[in-house]
């Protein structure tokens, strides 16, 4: 079963690194888009002249970093846990601090992403409820892992 | 922890050897050190039932509690 375990768990993680290296490339040719150096991901350009300059520098580098970040984060994770799986254990201190590190990550890039066309002259700031939830559930996520990791030790230390 | 682990008297008192309980046990020496360092979370009753056959006791003879002191 751990076989098998570890199996899917490779699997996942190659799809996580794939579409994760995919998703960065697309991060930053969209952020240089947005600067305008070569303009070569077709979108609507962003308006530099307007008034919420600092706000639009604020969105743009967040919306980037944050990015590059989570997906960083997400590979990182899933190259520990199956690294972790074959040498018999599931949980990390290493990986709850991955995990805290992309909720913030994750509640950062999904804001600048719902507020990305304020680079395109939109006035208004949101805050979408999807972003807060899936924030929640990641939040919940890592406690949980938290948990689990305090099980594993207390079951290492018995004897 | 208020539990203290008393192995290493009662191996003095039968003149035991950890490696030698250890491996009448059947638990690692490095598990053993564990217990008797009392950095042991918990301790399983096989466990506790090999150790008291081993050493020929009874598992208050291995385990006391002593109320910890309050740091003023």
């Amino acid at each position: 079963m751990k076989n098998k375990l570890s199996k899917r768990m490779g699997l996942i993680s190659a799809f996580v690194i794939f579409f994760g290296v995919l998703n960065m490339i697309a991060l930053l040719l969209r952020t240089e888009s947005a600067i305008g150096i070569w303009g070569i991901w077709e979108t609507e350009p962003a308006l530099w002249d307007g008034e919420h300059h600092a706000l639009k520098i604020v969105i743009l580098c967040a919306y980037a970093l944050a990015g590059l970040a989570l997906n960083v984060l997400a590979m990182m994770f899933m190259l520990r846990s199956v690294k972790l799986m074959k040498s018999g254990f599931f949980f990390s201190k290493a990986n709850v601090v991955v995990l805290r590190w992309s909720v913030l990550a994750y509640f950062v890039y999904d804001l600048c992403a719902d507020n990305y066309n304020i680079l395109c002259g939109m006035r208004r700031f949101v805050v979408q409820s999807d972003t807060i939830f899936l924030t929640c559930i990641l939040l919940g996520f890592a406690m949980i892992y938290n948990a689990g990791l305090r099980l594993s030790e207390d079951n290492k230390l018995t004897i | 922890m208020s539990i203290i682990v008393n192995v290493d008297v009662m191996l003095a008192k039968r003149k035991m050897s950890s490696g030698e309980l250890a491996e009448k046990v059947g638990i690692t020496a490095a598990n053993l050190s564990i217990l008797k360092t009392g950095k042991a979370r918990a301790i399983r009753f096989s466990t506790l039932d090999a150790i008291c056959k081993a050493l020929d006791c009874q598992p208050g003879d291995i385990l006391e509690y002593r109320e910890e002191e309050a740091n003023s």
